[in-house]
């Protein structure tokens, strides 16, 4: 682990977050205050502008290649914090584009969802820069609980109060396990510094004791809660069923950033005792990636569908998790723990461009009287709406792998760093249930572009640029970081 | 007889436990959300059992409980605003027949 | 080895024209009229040729061990990196040699009279230019999967070629039996694909790179050919021909190819016979420096592609679908193809692709233009007599026939012979490979004859749609092209279509005269892509080649026999004596029919030949994707159950992960210490 030694300013690193915090008070605020709720279209608009303004101080903060940290060694500012923040942030403003067209056609305009969602960002950055555990545990805290609200949104609406306090009961649970996990760790260490752990636990010659083994274990629960692990992902499908589609594109892209982000520190911490845990890891990388995609292969309901695949995606990205303690590999020294991270974060935001642009387009159907989530929804659609029809086209085939497309770019990524340390059977299995994964996600293909509309009367005309803008931005990145991987390593800074 | 670590653990432990119960046992989503709340306080007591044998000399476990509790407050909030819509909408707080999306 | 010449600069067009075609039909195709579609459609092709043929020209003035060159495949002349992390480093590169030439002359050449044929042959398609946009990216992921210089960039057409295919057999999606043919080859080539990227995976694990060659001597192959142990060159080889199964149709994963001909004729000759199916040829061949290195490899190749070989060429001889016997045949075909690079014959195997290319192009296109004729009928038991009603289309299918069939000095007969002469001097297995190769040309021969006997010559079955409504829509519920012909009378076809037959035609006939075993000039130009492997003929070549004369003769010879003294209804047998068949129907007597001594091969055989279309494609096989597809739909079912919707089980179902998890890592650590 790099030695960061390099300490920057305290403001200054938690600068994005700042500003992201005063946007959402200046919404708040201003909301009952200055427009009254009467404007509506500015809401979105200043939360756009408060997300460029973060992303421009995150771009700006110094780049110690090595890593530095703020806030007495709390908080890390190092590559991965920094990459999967803009990851994060990309995250947002496809957000909020969508929210903008879905609240309003759906009727739920309120500032409150900008101000919750911004929020919750702030968390989920917080999540990813955390060097500490109770840090951790704080920033995910804060992202949960704007999830939480946003689920519940559509408050007239049964599935989505249902979606709201499942996720909200069952994530608590999960906190709960993550923060025994940390305390027990704690016991162990006596540090909830990651680097403080790691120097203990490399010093530490004998066997990891029976207190840090649980706690690593529930540390595992915890984080594999909110990554959607199964078998700790059954909220999932039902939650992203329930929610507004709006919410449940935030949720996936945010959630998922933030737990990764989180685990790729914590096990990167956890090396020394890496024969412990491996083994749970890819067990959970199997069971999750196989079970995902075979419980997604009959489901109708694309947004269910959407979360299976979520699920399968984070197996995938458990396979880089244990690609991460491969330091030496036949006793040379590998790059397998970069490729690892450089693999992760690349896969993150392919994740982030396809699964939003695929909840997109049913953001962008979507009115009123109407939620789109029924696969036959979409039958014909490539006759109806062709843009939407082909950009779903280019979101199903980069989500199932196919190249030339970010998804495929982003598996060979995971699967480069998976040889390279020598999970070979993981790679495998990855190449096989990936197979599988097809079927689904070309049959929502099929149902676009081989079976006819059912459906009499167009969809009523509604205000839907933002929906569209956010489409065509996640199917230009996805076509075109899947041929010129580089561009995104170039504008990201990211790459070992 | 002095109470060493491991009662305070073996304490926490069942805390966490009863806690644990009452999440799966209850059906009521408020209790069920009392039930979490145990499960936090019960790491809380590990920190502070582990800060008096372990570290005495180290602030650290007691700024963690603060926070700590400070996270459960806002959790019981949101915890209770949900519940409440959930409540609105269903007319019941028994999670057994908030149970529509599955498959 | 490597060597930079100027025309390599303009490699980058080869592909780029074709997908500049495929931005601009589909971004501007629907509000261009189709002569403009179908013209830019056509032309980016045929530039592509006329490029390819510049290109090559500039390759050939090098001396013979110069004939390798590394250059991009984008604008500009310095290699461009496509992916780099750490050391690992891939290129948008091509790598110009005679084996990525070859195959790109056959892509745009055989291409762009295919896109030409369709330009006559949907002219009444109301989604043209939707046709064409797929056909030019088909176009352009095939260059992509030839011209690569990395496993990277050829799985990219890999699977890019795919999925023109997939979407292209169900072009016509209002009928759902093309839909389901669609995905069923989708579904049987994800195995496959599998199987590559496995391989892909092996080699990066043994080599840490995926360029074939570097100027360095650094690519894979490069180090291969410095020697690697046989037990990885057998992984590699075996996950690689898996791959190739899938997209070269080779038993058992061959089912996907039959069903695919629901797509236009022309699909069907471009991508189901001159190119896609043969990309798996093309990687075997690019890998043979690996191959050779595998005895076990080689065996399992040849084997597996003598046995579609001939498995194949028995179902042909039975069907009745004028297409699907094209199908079966082209599935034998590739099982020849494949025998040659097991027994170390890749250029043979590689010639044999070039003639097939030719002449299979040109009998699907023939095949074409005669159900064009029929608007739309494609059972062969509802044609005959069109010898004379459309002699252009009639008489370059009898080239196609005589090319096929093996007859000299027709384009198949040198590269069969060439395949078949060097398996019978494999060490082990030799004489068999020989033999039953052999007795696929003679089944090879009869089944063609037999399609021309239903087609051209027997008598007129069919009623002529001018005369009274059949033809047309009667058919439109059963028959795939029915209802995209023109629907009135025989008529011959356009020029759009006949003049591509015309050009298959002169290749088919005189193409093969590039490798005769007097003056192989093929397997010459090939030899700088190619592995050394000692391969030799059993007996003299001139030998060999007599015997493939008697093989086609005898196969021609039979069916006349047989199909001459059926001139009226085309059938060998009457319904009654069908039913006497047990292979055919259950029981049977055959000494009640008289001439028993040929009755007896042709019930039996017959009978034979439709036994295993009936059991090992549509039962076996078929019944094995099926239910593979039905388990994981029930687990999924099943495991769909656990999701009640109750939190609490939700949450009971994460205790027991955490105790799992927990419990896990306690009791691990137990073991350990």
């Amino acid at each position: 682990m790099p030695d960061k030694s390099v300490i920057i300013g305290d403001m200054q690193a938690i600068l994005p977050m700042i500003v992201l915090w005063v946007t959402a008070s200046v919404i708040a605020l201003g909301d009952v205050s200055l427009w009254k709720r009467g404007n509506k279209a500015i809401n979105p608009l200043l939360a756009i502008v408060g997300v460029l303004v973060a992303f421009k101080f995150l771009v700006n903060t110094p780049r110690v290649a090595s890593g530095a940290t703020a806030f007495a060694k709390s908080l890390a500012i190092d590559p991965l914090g920094q990459i999967s923040g803009i990851a994060l942030l990309v995250t947002a403003v496809l957000s909020i584009l969508l929210a903008w067209t879905y609240l309003k056609n759906r009727g739920l305009d309120h500032a409150e969802y900008y101000v919750l969602l911004l929020l919750s960002l702030t968390g989920a950055m917080m999540m990813a820069s955390a060097n500490d555990l109770i840090v951790l545990f704080l920033g995910l805290e804060i992202l949960s609980f704007g999830l939480y609200v946003m689920a519940g949104f559509a408050r007239t609406e049964e599935r989505s109060e249902e979606a709201s306090v499942k996720y909200f009961l069952l994530g608590a649970f999960g906190s709960a396990f993550l923060l025994y996990g940390i305390a027990l760790v704690y016991g162990a260490t006596q540090s909830t510094n990651l680097e403080q752990i790691r120097a203990t636990l490399s010093s530490s010659s004998g066997a990891p004791g029976p207190m840090l083994l649980a706690g690593i274990g529930l540390l595992i629960v915890g984080l594999g809660f909110k990554a959607a692990i199964v078998p700790f992902h059954q909220w999932t499908p039902d939650v992203y069923e329930g929610a507004p589609t709006a919410a449940t594109a935030y949720m996936a892209g945010a959630a998922k950033i933030g737990a990764f982000a989180a685990m790729l520190r914590v096990f990167g911490a956890l090396t020394p005792v890496a024969a412990s845990w491996l083994p749970a890891i890819q067990i959970l990388a199997i069971v999750t990636m196989v079970f995902g995609n075979l419980l997604a292969v009959t489901q109708t309901n694309v947004k269910r569908l959407l979360a299976y695949s979520s699920i399968a995606h984070a197996g995938y990205l458990l396979v880089a998790i244990a690609a991460l303690p491969s330091e030496t590999v036949n006793g040379i020294a590998s790059n397998a723990p970069d490729l690892a991270v450089g693999g992760a974060l690349f896969y993150l935001f392919a994740y982030v461009f396809m699964t939003l642009g695929a909840f997109g387009v049913l953001v962008y159907l979507s009115s009123k009287g109407r939620d789109v989530q029924h696969v036959n929804d979409l039958r014909g659609l490539a006759k109806r709406e062709p843009a939407a029809a082909y950009a779903m086209m280019f979101f199903m085939l980069s989500l199932g792998g196919i190249p030339p497309t970010m998804g495929f770019m982003g598996k060979w990524q995971i699967f480069y760093a998976a040889v390279t340390g020598q999970q070979i059977m993981l790679a495998i299995v990855m190449a096989l249930t990936s197979a599988m994964a097809v079927y689904y996600y070309l049959r929502v293909v099929w149902v676009m572009c081989f079976e006819e509309t059912t459906e009499a009367a167009a969809p009523e005309p509604v205000a839907r640029t933002g929906a569209m803008a956010a489409i065509m931005l996640a199917a230009a990145a996805t076509i075109v970081f899947g041929i010129a991987p580089n561009l995104l390593n170039a504008i990201t800074g990211m790459g070992p | 007889m002095t109470a060493n670590l491991t009662h305070y653990l073996a304490l926490s432990a069942a805390l966490f436990g009863i806690g644990l119960y009452g999440v799966l046992a209850r059906r009521n989503a408020i209790a069920v959300l009392m039930g979490i709340e145990l499960m936090l306080n019960a790491a809380n007591i590990n920190f502070l059992a582990f800060w008096r044998f372990l570290a005495p000399n180290s602030v650290e476990p007691q700024v963690y409980v603060l926070v700590v509790l400070t996270v459960a407050a806002a959790e019981a909030a949101v915890g209770l605003a949900v519940v409440l819509n959930v409540y609105r909408s269903f007319g019941t707080v028994n999670l057994d027949e908030i149970a529509r999306l599955k498959g | 080895m490597i060597y930079q010449f100027a025309q390599a600069n303009l490699v980058w067009l080869i592909p780029g024209l074709p997908l500049l075609g495929f931005l601009f039909h589909a971004f501007l195709g629907k509000r261009m009229g189709k002569s403009v579609v179908g013209g830019i459609a056509t032309a980016v092709v045929f530039a592509s040729f006329a490029i390819s043929v510049y290109v090559l020209m500039g390759l050939m003035s090098h001396p013979e061990e110069l004939r390798r060159a590394q250059v991009s495949l984008l604008p500009g002349s310095d290699l461009t990196p496509w992916i780099e992390i750490g050391a690992f480093k891939v290129n948008y590169g091509a790598l110009i040699d005679p084996l990525s030439m070859l195959m790109c002359l056959i892509i745009t050449g055989v291409g762009g009279l295919i896109h030409l044929y369709a330009v006559g042959y949907m002219a009444q398609d109301k989604d043209f230019s939707r046709f064409f946009t797929y056909l030019n990216l088909f176009i352009f992921f095939m260059l992509t999967l030839v011209l690569g210089d990395n496993l990277l960039l050829m799985f990219v057409g890999w699977e890019g070629v795919g999925l023109c295919s997939y979407l292209l057999i169900s072009f016509w999606f209002e009928d759902t039996e093309n839909s389901k043919a669609g995905n069923k080859a989708f579904i049987v080539n994800r195995i496959g694909d599998v199987g590559f990227a496995l391989g892909v995976m092996a080699v990066f694990a043994t080599f840490g790179t995926l360029t074939y060659h570097t100027p360095q001597g650094s690519g894979f192959l490069d180090l291969a050919a410095k020697g690697i142990a046989p037990a990885i060159a057998t992984a590699i080889g075996l996950l690689l021909f898996v791959g190739a199964c899938g997209k070269s149709a080779q038993f058992p994963l061959h089912v996907w190819l039959p069903d695919a001909m629901a797509g236009p004729t022309p699909v069907s000759a471009l991508i189901h016979a001159a190119t896609m199916v043969t990309a798996g040829v093309v990687m075997i061949t690019r890998v043979s420096p690996i191959i050779v290195q595998s005895p076990i490899a080689m065996t399992v190749i040849a084997v597996v592609g003598l046995f579609t070989a001939v498995f194949a060429a028995t179902i042909a001889l039975t069907q009745n679908d004028i297409k699907k016997v094209l199908a079966y045949s082209t599935v034998s075909q590739l099982g020849f193809m494949f025998l040659g690079c097991g027994v170390g014959a890749f250029s043979a195997g590689m010639f044999h692709v070039t003639t097939h290319a030719f002449f299979k192009a040109l009998l699907f296109l023939g095949a074409g233009s005669v159900i064009h004729a029929l608007s739309g009928e494609q059972d062969m038991r509802k044609m005959g007599g069109l010898a004379k009603r459309i002699p252009i289309t009639y008489w370059t299918m009898v080239i196609g026939w005589l090319a096929i069939c093996g007859v000299p000095p027709f384009a198949g007969f040198w590269s069969k012979d060439e395949i078949l002469g060097l398996a019978s001097g494999a060490p082990s297995w030799g004489v068999v490979y020989y033999v039953v190769g052999l007795a696929t040309a003679v089944m090879t021969a009869f089944y063609m004859t037999r399609l021309m006997y239903k087609t051209f010559w027997t008598k007129q079955r069919f009623v002529e749609a001018g005369h009274d409504a059949h033809g047309h829509g009667d058919h439109a519920d059963t028959e795939p092209d029915a209802g995209h012909g023109h629907g009135h009378g025989v008529h011959e076809s356009p020029p759009k279509m006949w003049i591509p037959l015309a050009v298959l035609a002169v290749l088919s006939a005189i193409g093969g005269l590039i490798g005769t075993p007097w003056a192989n000039k093929f397997e010459h130009f090939l030899e700088p892509s190619i592995a050394k492997h000692e391969a030799h003929h059993l007996f003299a070549p001139n030998i060999g080649l007599l015997i493939g004369v008697f093989a086609a003769a005898a196969g021609i010879l039979l069916g006349r026999a047989l199909y001459s003294k059926k001139m009226e209804t085309g059938e060998l047998l009457t319904a009654e004596e069908k039913a006497k068949n047990p292979l055919y129907q259950g029981s049977a007597n055959l000494w009640y029919i008289d001439g028993w001594a040929y009755r007896t091969f042709v019930i039996w055989g017959g009978g034979f030949a439709t036994a295993v279309w009936q059991w090992i494609d549509k039962i076996l096989i078929d019944g094995m994707v099926n239910a593979v597809a039905a388990v994981i739909g029930f687990t999924s079912e099943l495991f769909r159950r656990v999701q009640t919707g109750y939190i609490r089980a939700y949450a009971m179902s994460m205790l027991v992960g955490v105790v799992l998890v927990v419990a896990g890592l306690l009791l691990g650590s137990l073991g350990k210490h």
